[in-house]
């Protein structure tokens, strides 16, 4: 065992000396003939599909904003970042390498305003110039390679389990890879986040929203985040600590609350549905608690938490629904399709006509309803 | 070497350098044209990706490779048409970006993942309902209609491949894994592709063939007419 | 040890290979109990418990074409079974077509589907008695649109739905007159 146990210390050691790579400059794609070509015509057509993808968010408004944000933090960089939205509930972003922007609508609807869309931009935008992507499939390709030649050594050797062993280092040694990378990010985001004349505390807010959705979601989804990125804690505490020593007191901190808001307020009843349809009650709901006491209880946000209670349906959950439903009464803007569900609730709990008033105001609300002739169905008694 | 491992290996050879080359399926013998004519292919943009595999067994998809055999295989396969008495014409790469028929190429994508599945895969995923010797796999008249608004052609030909080229390394771990253990147990590279034929008139697919090998070389031009030969055999005249 | 490993690998295989696809007849066809459908030429049965539904039927494969049959799932239970089961997936006793269509949707969504839509839900006769129809829409992970159309009613309590989904492109259309003559031909007996 001996011979082959230095032999895999040696190879590690080998492979760990593979250093950072130079960041990509601006305007700059790699020459056909570059490994990392490779990878950029593989994002080249990820993005095509992307673009054209039944659940593109291409309303121009919201796209030409968010590009907008994008430019204006990249800098030098803005003609390379192409930002392309996704219409797709849960909390994600992603770079590819050939800086192609993938937002997910359930982002835009979690952020507080510009300077934390700002910041997620920033962080994205450290992967896409320091070439993470590709280091990472580098490393594991090397990683692989290095397994494969141990394991043929210790087959040889009549050792059956040394590939299965070493497997399980180069995880753990790939998503520390990983971690690194994320540092690096933070750092470089956290600069442009400043130099773009944003609050850089925005970063670790960003950080926090995260982690207390992790904390709320459940153990699992702890621990996959977790399993990635460096301890949320750490990172937030980090972020703070620099946010504070960048600039001086005159430093402007834009946080732009109010274009975000508006840019994002005729889609946040969609952006809401998506979530709800999900049917993960326990992180959705702490979802919805979190936007209410950060931005104010509205009547799309009342109603869609009152969804939440109704589709989960558990023992007291009917009552739950019907008292948000009542929330959602007091605002001027409630939706029509609150008074459909107060019906649907109702009737489950087997009041009839109290359903039936219910569904004659949706119906009073809503006159070109598309499911009209259902409701007066129930109405009737005939479904 | 222990004995129960001798037996292991002995049981997987088969799994691990069986490949059936090639497969075909068609539904016609004979190809329709105008009169006085051949009959007019519009060669579709390949949907090519060739990649190094590495010694551990990762691909990383090489982009002058991949380029390099849009072109070579593009080639040969005119003039494998040619010698089959058939007029095989390129369409432009700029025909995959037009949005009028992106749902064209999704419906052909579903196609071929349902032809590699329920006819060039395992028996017991056949679809009995659809007859043993027949296709019966369809574009459709409307896709088919907008097709040949582009490309001004009786049929359409479709490919799609994969190719993997072992590095270096990996060579060197396939010489090793043979001196060490006795049996070739690494494998080379693998050329995986399919390809279609529809008829521009109704949509139908009226030829599909298969090929699963560890040859062929696409990355330069005289190679190519050896893929291209493969690729082709038995389409109808 | 590696004998047991190597015969564990086999019979799986062969297991796998057990309950294979087999074409439909022309005859009526029991999908459920109590619940059949006549005139099914052209169709393929899929393996039992494909897809979580008590028979799953294609033409030219499911990522082109599928029709799922569910036949009297009550309260308590999902409308297609999952392996691992989802609270927030149960219908109840008294589930209205809207809270059905609802269901729906988060089933397909959980397949992968994008872009998931539902629309006009109507009240329809389902072999004979009250009952319900609506329309849906999908993108699969590679972005080939679908349109589907389920129907179905609540016969004491328990679901009965037949739901058909074909490529926009092709086979919603292609096949949508072979459905409809499907359904024309339901019959449903009352349990007990």
């Amino acid at each position: 065992m001996r011979p082959l146990a230095s032999l895999i210390a040696l190879l590690l050691v080998v492979s760990g000396c593979a250093g950072d790579l130079p960041p990509l400059p601006p305007e700059t794609r790699p020459e056909i003939a570059a490994e990392e070509a490779g990878s950029w015509l593989a994002a080249d057509r990820l993005e095509q599909e992307m673009a054209a993808a039944p659940h593109a968010l291409t309303n121009p408004a919201l796209t030409r904003y968010v590009q907008g944000v994008a430019c204006r933090v990249a800098g030098r960089y803005c003609g390379d970042i192409r930002v392309h939205l996704l219409r797709q509930p849960g909390f994600n972003a992603a770079m590819a390498p050939n800086g192609a922007l993938l937002i997910q609508s359930g982002l835009l609807l979690r952020l507080a305003d510009e300077a934390q869309l700002a910041a997620v931009i920033g962080h994205e935008l450290g992967h896409y110039v320091q070439r993470h992507s590709f280091a990472q499939a580098e490393h594991a390709r090397r990683q692989g390679d290095i397994g494969a030649w141990i394991g043929l050594f210790g087959a040889a050797l009549g050792a059956p389990g040394v590939s299965d062993f070493l497997r399980g280092e180069t995880v753990l040694d790939t998503l520390a890879y990983g971690r690194d990378q994320e540092r690096a990010a933070d750092s470089f985001g956290l600069e442009r986040l400043a130099a773009a004349g944003y609050d850089p505390s925005a970063a670790a807010e960003v950080w926090d929203l995260v982690q207390a959705e992790a904390e709320a979601g459940g153990k699992g989804l702890a621990d996959r985040l977790l399993a990635t990125h460096p301890a949320p804690a750490e990172r937030r505490q980090r972020l703070r600590q620099a946010a504070a020593s960048i600039g001086r007191d005159d430093t402007p901190r834009e946080r732009g609350l109010a274009a975000y808001r508006a840019v994002l307020a005729p889609h946040r009843a969609a952006f809401l549905t998506d979530e709800v349809r999900l049917r993960q009650p326990t992180s959705t709901l702490a979802l919805f608690r979190h936007l209410a006491e950060r931005d104010g209880l509205d009547a799309v946000l009342a109603f869609h938490w009152g969804e939440v209670y109704r589709l989960r349906g558990w023992q007291d959950d009917r009552r739950k629904a019907l008292a948000t439903y009542a929330k959602a009464l007091g605002f001027a803007d409630v939706p029509a399709e609150t008074h459909r569900s107060i019906g649907l609730v109702r009737r489950a709990l087997g009041q009839r006509r109290g359903a039936r008033f219910a569904f004659d105001r949706y119906l009073e609300h809503a006159p070109a309803a598309t499911d009209r002739v259902v409701v007066e169905a129930y109405i009737d008694g005939r479904l | 070497m222990p004995t129960t491992r001798r037996l292991l290996i002995l049981l997987l050879l088969p799994v691990v350098l069986a490949s059936c080359a090639g497969d075909t399926a068609r539904e016609a013998a004979r190809l329709h044209r105008a009169a006085g004519s051949a009959p007019r292919i519009a060669l579709m943009p390949p949907d090519l990706t060739l990649a190094r595999l590495s010694a551990g067994g990762s691909e990383t998809p090489m982009a002058a490779w991949t380029l390099a055999a849009e072109r070579n295989l593009t080639l040969a396969l005119m003039a494998a048409a040619r010698e089959r008495g058939l007029e095989l014409t390129p369409a432009p790469r700029s025909l995959r970006r037009d949005p009028a028929l992106q749902p064209v190429w999704r419906l052909h994508r579903g196609l071929e993942t349902a032809i590699l599945t329920h006819r060039f895969g395992k028996a017991r995923n056949r679809l009995p309902a659809k007859g043993k010797a027949s296709l019966g796999w369809s574009l459709g008249l409307e896709a088919a209609a907008a097709l040949r608004r582009r490309v001004h052609a009786d049929y359409a030909l479709f490919v799609s491949l994969t190719d993997t080229y072992a590095s270096p390394g990996r060579q060197a771990l396939g010489v090793a894994t043979v001196l060490l253990i006795g049996l070739p147990l690494v494998e080379g590279g693998r050329q995986q592709g399919l390809a279609t034929l529809v008829d521009l008139r109704t949509g139908a697919v009226v030829w599909a063939r298969h090929l699963d090998r560890s040859s062929g070389d696409l990355r330069e031009a005289e190679p190519a007419h050896e893929t291209a030969a493969a690729l082709l055999k038995d389409l109808p005249q | 040890m590696v004998w047991r490993r190597v015969s564990a690998l086999i019979l799986g295989l062969w297991l796998a290979g057990c309950g294979g696809i087999a074409a439909v007849g022309p005859e009526r066809v029991t999908v459920g109990k109590g619940f059949s459908v006549a005139g099914a030429m052209g169709w393929n049965r899929l393996p039992p418990d494909a897809l979580g539904a008590d028979a799953a039927w294609t033409r030219d494969g499911p990522g082109l074409d599928l029709v799922l049959f569910v036949a009297g799932r009550g309260e308590g239970e999902p409308l297609l079974h999952h392996r691992r089961e989802r609270k927030a997936l149960l219908l109840h006793a008294f589930s209205t077509p809207t809270e059905i269509a609802e269901l729906w949707e988060t089933e397909l969504a959980l397949r992968g589907y994008r872009a998931v839509r539902t629309s006009r839900l109507e009240p329809v006769a389902f072999a004979g008695q009250p009952g319900f129809r609506f329309r849906y829409s999908f993108a699969d992970a590679a972005g080939l649109v679908s349109d589907g159309l389920a129907a179905g009613r609540v016969a004491e309590g328990r679901v009965y739905l037949i739901a058909f989904q074909g490529t926009r492109a092709h086979s919603f259309g292609a096949h949508l007159p072979a459905v409809r003559r499907l359904l024309a031909s339901v019959r449903l007996a009352p349990p007990g």
